[in-house]
């Protein structure tokens, strides 16, 4: 039998909302590919989001690496272990206040295993360019997850209150083995 | 003003605007509340290097030493 990729639901931020998320995660698949593609509605140069699951809300059962090449030259290397309600995404690239940016935040979010009964890894690829030069950032990370429940929802969220940018999405993968 | 959040049924497919819950609302205030202080530490932390590296090239400097020299260091 093939292996298949098919997309299993999507999500599209009206502008409206702080946070976008997609929940009744078909739990058939092997694996789960997630893509994000947003920036947030602020006056700040960039932001940070962050993206939760199950609709869980407590610190302990998210732990991240990440690194991250900055515009500046410079390497972020930063560890978040049981300090934030959901995985912390630097540098979220925003509109600066009104309109449509640019750039916007391109997340890849593979989530191998997704309904193991055991504490999770995924591995995060992004590349969070804002105007290349101001706190844009291209890098990766590792995602931990101490909770044996299935992933069964994702959400996409900005912690300081403003909304999600109109047209921002979460897109859900399945992925079946062969 | 409440905060919403647009949520996607996958199974149905069915699109709601939902008014996050009190723990939702909590968790966002107290990751914004840390990733401020983060940012702030950071940014002090920063200054500081800053501050440190322009000063010990001073001393460098008065000492005798080239841009060039202490570039090698």
């Amino acid at each position: 039998m093939a292996a298949t990729f098919d997309e299993i639901g999507t999500v599209t931020a009206d502008g409206t909302t702080t946070s976008i998320e997609v929940t009744g995660i078909d739990q058939s698949y092997d694996d789960l590919q997630v893509i994000f593609e947003f920036f947030v509605n602020s006056s700040s140069q960039t932001v940070e989001t962050f993206i939760s699951v199950n609709s869980d809300t407590s610190v302990s059962t998210y732990n991240s690496d990440t690194m991250i090449y900055e515009a500046d030259g410079s390497y972020t290397y930063q560890e978040d272990y049981n300090t934030y309600a959901g995985w912390r995404m630097l540098n979220s690239p925003t509109n600066g206040g009104s309109g449509t940016p640019y750039y916007w935040a391109n997340i890849i979010i593979d989530m191998m295993q997704y309904t193991a009964t055991r504490s999770k890894s995924f591995i995060a690829r992004h590349c969070t360019e804002n105007v290349w030069g101001i706190n844009g950032a291209m890098g990766a990370a590792g995602l931990g997850y101490r909770n044996t429940a299935a992933i069964s929802s994702i959400k996409l969220a900005n912690a300081a209150g403003n909304n999600i940018g109109s047209g921002s999405t979460i897109t859900v993968y399945g992925i079946k083995n062969s | 003003m409440p905060s919403y959040k647009l949520v996607v049924d996958c199974s149905t497919g069915e699109t709601s605007k939902i008014e996050l819950t009190a723990d939702e609302i909590a968790a966002m205030e107290a990751n914004a509340a840390k990733a401020a202080e983060e940012r702030a530490a950071k940014e002090a932390a920063a200054e500081k290097t800053a501050a440190d590296k322009a000063s010990g090239n001073q001393k460098l400097k008065d000492l005798g030493l080239t841009d060039d020299e202490i570039a090698a260091l």
